[in-house]
């Protein structure tokens, strides 16, 4: 038996030098594989080796003032903590020089931020994961050139629509490809003065547009079918300027109005019905312009006449506002984001 | 530990260890001395690691050490003999990246069913391998990700002994899980955590057993 075994091809190569080399020197060069010297959230998420962390806002300032005019106003993209530190620069429209930017949105996995340029009209992108957050042109269509460029939205199957003129809506593939089945479609009236689209559930997106006489709320499904009008409970038939709609987690929504001597928000419930006065006290929110939902839950909204944002808690049918948080003050905020 | 001083220590305990069991000429009992039997074993173990999680692009790095048991079932005589082990292991890994405000550390525990083959001072194992585990981040990141997942692990040494009763192992493990999207929350691509771990190791021969 022994003289089988160490005749053997296993017993030769146990004690041949190859195992011992095997046996001391691969562990050994495991022990020093190098790795980074990085931690696994920022490896996961490149974003937060950056300095961006989730829940951070991310606010686009300016407003619709142009460039040229005196005082320059700041068009630039902030981003700050959650709890209103600032932090950074994302994006200043002094270099490459636009006229404004409005509409922002990010990407399906919150790597890439997208914003709705004027002049030259195109969707701008910026790396949230290289350092330095290079920006490039996303898109660059001859359509998109036409009057002015405010709103645009990233939509749940990973395309864009952008509102290239004051009533008439383009869309664009995850890849900046023109779709052209359904898009782009006009909403009546000429005067409607597209401000702002968001997304919701269901596949789904929402057009706010306060600039003409019927001011309801359009929901379009991703395709560009549908358009429901909804009234939202105000005087929205003839006037009532909605600004930025939210959805909260239990379904319902929350949109803003500027209308004159109102600058309120209301609460509907998940059929765009039973609308009901969330929070009104203009000495705080005066002409709200945008609205996200913070990763706490609450909510916040920013508004152009006191250049701040405010953080309210919902509770049923009535929000608070907190004041462990002063946040924000910049510049006609425009559009306000939450990092995922 | 320097690495330098590492690697010396590794090498020289190593050919000690080839030297007295493998090489010809030594008195290496590779011929398989002792009865044919049974035994059943109980290990120490206490080693280091080096861990790195690959799929990302960056490659997060830890180091740490182990501590754990197990219980061998050898079927064969003193000097070569084969049978199944089963293994439980904790673990306590911190990144390499670690700072005064910053820091992430693993905690867990890992156990492991396998074979194990004994021929002339020498071993090698093979086994199914699962973790459970805590990536506890804090400072400005703080997270924490908790993840069980599974692999293998595959290990070798030498065996000194010490009398029928006791030895001593020294020897090395690769242990190998893959985290995957969809089972662990926060991860949206295939990760790989490979850890190497050098270890030294107690066994203890049930005297009930005989102690071949």
């Amino acid at each position: 038996m022994n003289t089988v075994l160490k005749t053997s091809i296993w017993l030769r190569f146990l004690k041949s030098s190859r195992f011992f080399v095997l046996l001391v020197l691969l562990p050994v060069a495991g022990m020093l594989a190098c790795g980074d010297e990085v931690f696994l959230e920022n490896a996961l998420n490149p974003s937060s080796a950056l300095g961006i962390s989730s829940g951070d806002l991310i606010v686009v300032s300016g407003g619709n003032v142009a460039n040229t005019a005196t005082p320059y106003p700041s068009h630039q993209v902030f981003l700050f903590s959650s709890s209103g530190e600032f932090k950074t620069t994302l994006y200043s429209s002094s270099s490459p020089s636009v006229t404004f930017v409005w509409g922002a949105d990010f990407n399906v996995s919150g790597s890439k931020l997208y914003l709705a340029v004027e002049n030259p009209d195109h969707i701008e992108t910026i790396d949230l994961t290289t350092a330095g957050f290079p920006s490039s042109t996303h898109v660059n269509d001859a359509n998109l050139t036409g009057a002015t460029m405010r709103a645009m939205a990233t939509l749940s199957d990973g395309s864009i629509v952008a509102a290239e003129s004051t009533q008439s809506v383009e869309k664009y593939d995850s890849s900046g490809v023109r779709v052209t089945t359904n898009f782009p479609f006009v909403i009546a009236p000429a005067a409607a003065n597209i401000s702002n689209i968001k997304r919701i559930s269901g596949d789904r997106f929402v057009i706010l547009a306060p600039g003409a006489t019927d001011d309801r709320l359009r929901v379009y499904a991703n395709d560009g079918t549908g358009g429901t009008q909804y009234s939202g409970g105000l005087a929205c038939n003839t006037n009532c300027d909605p600004s930025d709609i939210v959805e909260l987690s239990d379904g319902r929504f929350v949109v803003a109005y500027q209308t004159a001597n109102s600058h309120r928000l209301q609460i509907l419930d998940s059929n765009f019905a039973n609308a009901t006065l969330l929070y009104v006290d203009a000495n705080y929110i005066n002409m709200p312009t945008t609205m996200e939902l913070m990763s706490n839950g609450h909510l916040i909204v920013c508004s152009s006449i006191f250049n701040s944002c405010e953080e309210l808690t919902i509770s049923g049918a009535t929000a608070t506002r907190t004041f462990s948080n002063p946040l924000l003050f910049v510049r006609q905020p425009i559009r306000v984001l939450v990092v995922p | 530990m320097n690495k330098k001083i590492l690697l010396l220590f590794i090498l020289l305990i190593s050919s000690y260890g080839y030297s007295q069991t493998v090489l010809p000429g030594k008195g290496s009992s590779s011929g398989g001395g002792g009865s044919f039997g049974s035994s059943l074993q109980l290990n120490a173990l206490y080693g280091i690691n080096r861990t790195n999680i690959y799929g990302q692009g960056t490659v997060p790095s830890y180091s740490g050490s182990t501590y754990g048991i197990g219980i061998d079932y050898a079927i064969g005589k003193t000097h070569l003999n084969f049978g199944p082990y089963l293994s439980y292991k904790v673990l306590n890994l911190e990144n390499t990246a670690n700072s005064e405000t910053q820091s992430e550390f693993i905690t867990g525990n890992n156990t492991a069913l396998g074979l194990k083959a004994v021929s002339s001072g020498v071993y090698v194992k093979i086994g199914y391998l699962r973790v459970n585990y805590q990536d506890k981040t804090t400072g400005a990141l703080a997270n924490r990700l908790d993840y069980s997942a599974s692999g293998f692990e595959l290990g070798g040494g030498f065996i000194f002994y010490f009398g029928r009763f006791v030895r001593l192992n020294w020897g090395a493990e690769l242990n190998q899980v893959a985290l995957k999207p969809g089972e662990i929350s926060g991860i949206s691509q295939r990760l790989d955590m490979t850890d190497y771990l050098i270890n030294a190791s107690l066994t203890f021969i049930l005297p009930s057993a005989g102690g071949r």
